[in-house]
């Protein structure tokens, strides 16, 4: 699923669980973005802390506008995801 | 690109007013085919999506700091002012706009794979449903 090992939701231990559990009870599962990021447990944390932050925190940005930028930016990136 | 155009097209509706010139839209928020024409236009080509004026200025920017970031001025900051956007509104969007190449280097740079379930708004198709509701991941 990605050019780096990753760790599974069975062998994951400590914060790398908590993490995993936290995903799954967001998204219903641990998506590719979430899993590619396992070796590291501390800027998996942090990467989705500030995501949502941005995405979802206090902002005079609507959801929407939020959105829309994530999309023209990823489709100018020419990025699947 | 697929995660977050899901995203979008559950925001589109109940925030359309904060994406169009609403004195010029002629009804409300669009729904089921109208919406997801929207979404897969604005995934090919946001400039032909009917977009306010503002919206535009902040996407023209978002564009720039993606593609020639050394090439960004005041006055492109002034440009997003005068479009009325607050300085609050434009230090969000370009930490989103940061957050956004720096997560598509690390999905493009490890190989990351899309997820099986989104659904393919850039190319046109229309692909399955997604099964989630559109939280991010």
């Amino acid at each position: 699923m990605a050019w780096i090992q990753t760790i599974s939701d069975e062998q994951a231990e400590g914060l790398l669980k908590a993490q995993y559990d936290a995903a799954v009870r967001r998204a219903g599962r641990v998506f590719n973005i979430v899993r590619v990021m396992s070796l590291n447990p501390a800027a998996l944390r942090d990467s989705i802390a500030i995501y949502r932050t941005f995405m979802y925190g206090d902002s005079p940005l609507s959801r929407a506008q939020r959105e829309l930028l994530a999309v023209v930016v990823s489709g100018a990136n020419g990025c699947h995801y | 690109m697929e995660a977050h155009a899901n995203d979008l097209r559950s925001e589109v509706a109940r925030d359309w007013n904060t994406l169009v010139d609403v004195t010029a839209a002629a009804s409300g928020p669009p729904e089921g085919a109208t919406l997801d024409a929207l979404v897969h236009q604005v995934a090919r080509d946001w400039r032909e999506a009917p977009l306010s004026a503002g919206v535009q200025r902040l996407l023209e920017y978002a564009e720039k700091v993606t593609r020639t970031p050394a090439g960004c001025t005041a006055t492109d900051v002034d440009r997003l002012r005068s479009a009325g956007w607050s300085d609050r509104a434009i230090h969000d969007a370009v930490q989103i706009v940061a957050y956004f190449n720096y997560i598509n280097r690390v999905v493009d740079a490890l190989g990351v794979e899309p997820e099986p379930d989104f659904r393919d708004w850039g190319s046109g198709g229309a692909g399955g449903l997604t099964s989630r509701s559109g939280k991010g991941p």
